[in-house]
């Protein structure tokens, strides 16, 4: 019922590529080089964790350590070495090489072994998994999927001389080990570039980045920068602290003409939202900011919530504009910061995320990256999270971290040699991300080339596919009839 | 005294700066090289050919260095021209320099400055040093060239002297090079053996180095050219000497003989291959694939080959010293059977990985691989296989930060030349896990894999040190490299599917 074809007929429906065969080939079926046995329904009063033998369950398979073991009696004959050939019977299917120590056979898990020197067994692992991939998607189900030990049996595998099947393997093992180096640099690349981002945010705020214009005197004084931040707060009736915080051994370098200081000093406020606005939850209204939209350091509203908002409602101060930074500061993403672009609509935050209303908006985009930095202001706040079980910032937190502030013409300049060097960065995740894609495709079409008989030339001196066939059969005529397997119990 | 070293230096300066002049005529170093090497030739022949030596080489008459300094304008343009056609067609040495040459240098002019110049030194008397550094300098500039490709042919040089000290060739044996580009590794067995720190040598010794220690193959003609000229400048080798570089490709057959040491850098590249126009008249291209008997398997791929052939070319108990890329460790398929057969038929003892950024070509991830020839035998030569991780968190340029042979000290030292049986870790699990020199047992090895060696343990401190940054134009350099090996990786696939 669950597998409605038989894998021939699978074959032959034309819609699977790595199925096919080079013309020159046979086909035989599996249970005719390999045994397929069943794995043993090992009693679960007996599973512990840790003690006794290693049994290999569906779960293990393409690991090399079992979660769990097995203490008591069992029969020799499900004893699995490193290096046999395991499939899951339920699930995806999954083939894998057991590299593990030596273990027993669960149940719901087979084994192949050999029967024959004429089929290559590393041909025989590279063939495997596009046959089960196919018959998992041909086998449909309510739950999970099965398959049987009797399918496995059946598979018509292609039958090359057994010269070509060596050649094919050769060839096969050389192309992979340099695609999994290739794969493996760029992977390493990837990595890079995450620490070559954060590399460059250190930089800036260590003012290297600027270095050569601020020496040459192009900024003004960061004294001027405080007078012109005191006068717009007069003006405005701030209520926010204004305060320099002394160098000192606990903060990271910063160039010797900028100025520490808290970060409240930047604000007109620090707000976080209401609690009790979850009661306004609805499908369309105003957004609803909430952690999970900033994870990115991006406000990403794909999947926004909203709320419906009565006319008189406590909390509008927690309403966004654009130029306004926000923060996490609850929960497991606590910290992660995004700048509020211009074309918001209607925004407000929830009571997990802050938002911190600046003096002046030219100041967000150097805030925004320098809350990014783990050396500066990621760094700093996470000095400051408490909360072991639920890490939690305060409002206060974020009034008092400290911030390395220059001119604003020097924040221009240095957010704009951050946003050069990080949009190459981008560019190239974004490459390395489709190289990735690619090498697996090329992965597959080795494959293909491999079962349509083109990655090596066919030899006309090797034993023709035919006669191997025949030799095969022959052997497996004179096996029989099978001597029936003594059951040997073994202490565990 | 003084004066002497003055006058040295400013011919070293003059010929240099010279390259600058022609440069903006459109020629390059290495065609600088080239003229260089014709001139200076034929100028050497007669210096020779003259009193206190007395020893003519048979130049063609009228086409020798008398006759060319005569000739101004138009004239000595043609003159050279056909000059160097006719000499191309001599026997011996004096062949070898002049085949396939032609004249780059357009404007008389400059050609008879050049000229010129190279007539008022007396370079027969010029100390081999000076004649040496003039014309290495001009190979290592022309390698850094990195569009003309030269720098495929060159060797970095500190590299080149740690493998020589490593290996510590000895007086009256021979040296192999089967893929010698400009002679490098030549020159720094004989400063090696040359040196008084090292050996006294007597009258035999001495004309044994000059004359018989080398054997090399170089099969592009003008590299060729530039390292019979650099060998020759430097006092290896001679007027009327068989050409010891042979033009044959070495992959082709058995050498016949056998020698005690080989070096070599075998070029970079895995496949060979020849493009050829095809029935249907496209341009196709066909794997070379060298069928020996005296080899393991038959491959298309150049550094397996390579491998092979110097295995072969070794007398017993003869020595080796190998820079290969990653892929021969890692490389699954004839690899793996390649790398089984070396680590039973001879004893692989030593692997250096090295940096990236210290070859003319980016993105190259190399080692030298140390093995010792050995007698047929039924049990695996290799015991152990020691490596030194010179490669984590390592990273030179080629302009800002070269490698220098002080970098390399280390190295040597772990090595041991004196005695290869006995050393020591520096690695140790928990009092030194970034110890970069470590040794694995035969049987390890074998475990593993594919058999891989393509082995480290040291962590890499861009991936995981986020405390320490590293200057982002650093990281951005290694990324990339990274992106580049992933790159060649690539490409290598493609070239084995068609």
């Amino acid at each position: 019922m669950a597998l409605g074809y038989t894998v021939q007929e699978i074959i032959e429906l034309g819609e699977f590529s790595l199925l096919v065969k080079h013309e020159s080939w046979e086909r035989l079926q599996l249970d005719n080089v390999a045994l397929v046995q069943n794995g043993y329904a090992f009693s679960s009063d007996k599973f512990t964790k840790g003690i006794g033998m290693p049994l290999i369950r569906i779960r293990d398979i393409g690991n090399n350590f079992t979660q769990d073991f097995y203490q008591g009696d069992y029969p020799k004959e499900f004893e699995v070495e490193k290096g046999d050939i395991l499939i899951g019977m339920d699930g995806d299917f999954n083939l894998s090489i057991w590299k593990g120590e030596k273990g027993l056979l669960n149940q719901r898990v087979c084994r192949l072994k050999l029967l024959t020197d004429n089929y290559s067994e590393k041909f025989l692992i590279y063939t495997l998994p596009a046959f089960l991939k196919a018959i998992n998607t041909k086998t449909s189900s309510v739950t999970v999927k099965h398959l049987s030990s009797r399918t496995i049996g059946d598979i018509p595998l292609p039958l090359p001389p057994l010269a070509e099947q060596q050649r094919i393997v050769a060839k096969i093992e050389e192309l992979f080990s340099e695609l999994d180096k290739g794969i493996e640099s760029l992977k390493t690349a990837q990595q890079q570039l995450k620490v070559y981002r954060q590399s460059v945010l250190k930089y800036a705020f260590e003012g290297e980045l600027t270095k050569e214009k601020r020496e040459n005197g192009r900024y003004a004084d960061s004294n001027k920068f405080k007078e012109e931040l005191n006068a717009i707060r007069a003006k405005s009736n701030i209520k926010l602290k204004f305060s320099e915080i002394v160098e000192n051994d606990d903060l990271p370098q910063k160039p010797k003409e900028w100025i520490w200081m808290r970060n409240e000093s930047l604000l007109k406020y620090v707000t976080s939202g209401s609690r009790d606005w979850k009661k306004y939850y609805s499908n369309r209204g105003s957004v609803f900011i909430r952690t999970q939209d900033i994870k990115t350091n991006f406000l990403e509203l794909t999947d926004a919530a909203y709320v419906n908002l009565p006319h008189k409602v406590e909390g509008k101060r927690s309403l966004v504009e654009p130029g306004d930074i926000l923060m996490t500061i609850t929960g497991a993403n606590v910290g992660k910061v995004a700048v509020i672009p211009e074309n918001i609509p209607e925004a407000y935050v929830s009571q997990s995320v802050a938002l911190m209303k600046l003096l002046d908006n030219r100041l967000s985009k150097y805030l925004w990256y320098y809350f990014q930095s783990r050396t500066y202001g990621e760094g700093l706040v996470g000095g400051l999270v408490y909360g072991v079980g639920r890490p939690v910032l305060s409002l206060e937190n974020m009034r008092e971290v400290p911030v390395a502030i220059c001119t604003v013409e020097e924040q221009c300049d240095i957010v704009e040699e951050i946003e050069s060097r990080l949009s190459v960065c981008d560019k190239i995740e974004e490459s390395i991300e489709q190289g990735l894609q690619r090498a697996e495709a090329l992965r597959q079409s080795i494959l293909k080339k491999a079962f349509e008989g083109k990655l090596v030339p066919q030899d006309p001196n090797d034993e023709p596919a035919s006669v191997l066939l025949e030799r095969i059969k022959a052997e497996r005529a004179a096996a029989q009839p099978e001597k029936k397997t003594k059951t040997k119990k073994v202490k565990a | 005294m003084s004066t002497e070293i003055n006058n040295t230096s400013s011919i070293i300066s003059k010929v240099w700066s010279f390259s600058t002049v022609l440069r903006d005529d459109g020629v390059g170093y290495g065609d600088y090289l080239e003229q260089l090497t014709y001139l200076l030739f034929l100028k050497m022949a007669d210096e020779f050919s003259k009193p206190p030596y007395n020893r003519p080489l048979n130049i063609p008459e009228g086409y020798d260095w008398q006759t060319l300094t005569e000739k101004r304008g138009a004239e000595l343009e043609i003159h050279y021209t056909y000059t160097l056609r006719e000499l191309a067609y001599a026997k011996g040495f004096l062949g070898q320099i002049f085949t396939k040459s032609q004249n780059k240098i357009q404007d008389p002019a400059k050609l008879f400055k050049l000229i010129d110049m190279i007539d008022k030194e007396q370079w027969s008397s010029m100390g081999a040093d000076i004649k040496g550094k003039i014309y290495e300098g001009l190979l290592e500039k022309n390698a850094e060239d990195t569009k003309s490709g030269a720098g495929q042919y060159f060797t970095p040089r500190a590299l080149i002297r740690a493998m020589v000290e490593c290996i510590r060739p000895e007086p009256m044996k021979t040296i192999a090079d089967p893929s010698c580009g400009t002679g490098g590794f030549f020159l720094a067995a004989y400063d090696f053996i040359a040196n008084p720190a090292n050996y006294s040598l007597d009258k035999e010794q001495k004309q044994f180095l000059k004359m018989k220690t080398f054997y090399g193959n170089e099969i592009v003609a003008s590299t060729r050219r530039m390292a019979l000229m650099n060998l020759f400048l430097h006092n290896i080798g001679d007027f009327d000497t068989d050409s010891y570089i042979s033009p044959a490709d070495a992959l082709i057959s058995d050498p016949g003989y056998r020698v005690d040491y080989v070096l070599a850098n075998p070029p970079f590249g895995k496949k060979s291959s020849m493009t050829f126009t095809n029935e249907e008249g496209e341009q196709d291209s066909e794997e070379l694939t060298y069928n020996r008997q005296d080899f393991y398997v038959t491959t298309s791929n150049k550094q397996l080959n390579f491998m092979q052939h110097i295995r072969t070319m070794l007398k017993t108990d003869g020595k080796a010293a190998v820079v290969l890329p990653d892929n021969v460790l890692f490389e699954g398929g004839v690899g793996e059977t390649v790398r089984k057969k070396i680590l039973e038929g001879s004893n692989l003892h030593t692997i250096l990985r090295l940096p990236t950024g210290i070859f003319y070509k980016q993105g190259v991830k190399a080692n030298v691989l140390f093995f010792d020839s050995k007698p047929a035998s039924k049990e695996p030569w290799t015991k152990e296989v020691w490596f030194y991780d010179f490669r984590t968190n390592i990273h030179f340029t080629l302009k800002k930060n070269p490698l220098k042979l002080e970098d390399l000290q280390d190295f040597i030292s772990c090595y041991n030349p004196e005695n290869i049986n006995k050393r020591e870790e520096t690695y140790h699990p928990v009092d030194n896990p970034e110890g970069r020199w470590r040794k694995f047992s035969y049987n390890e090895i074998v475990e593993r894999d594919k058999t891989s060696l393509d082995i480290t343990w040291l962590k890499d401190k861009s991936l995981t040190d986020l405390d320490n940054l590293p200057d982002p134009d650093v990281l951005a350099e290694e990324i990339i490299e990274n992106l580049q090996t992933g790159i060649e990786s690539f490409k290598e696939i493609m070239l084995g599917l068609k």
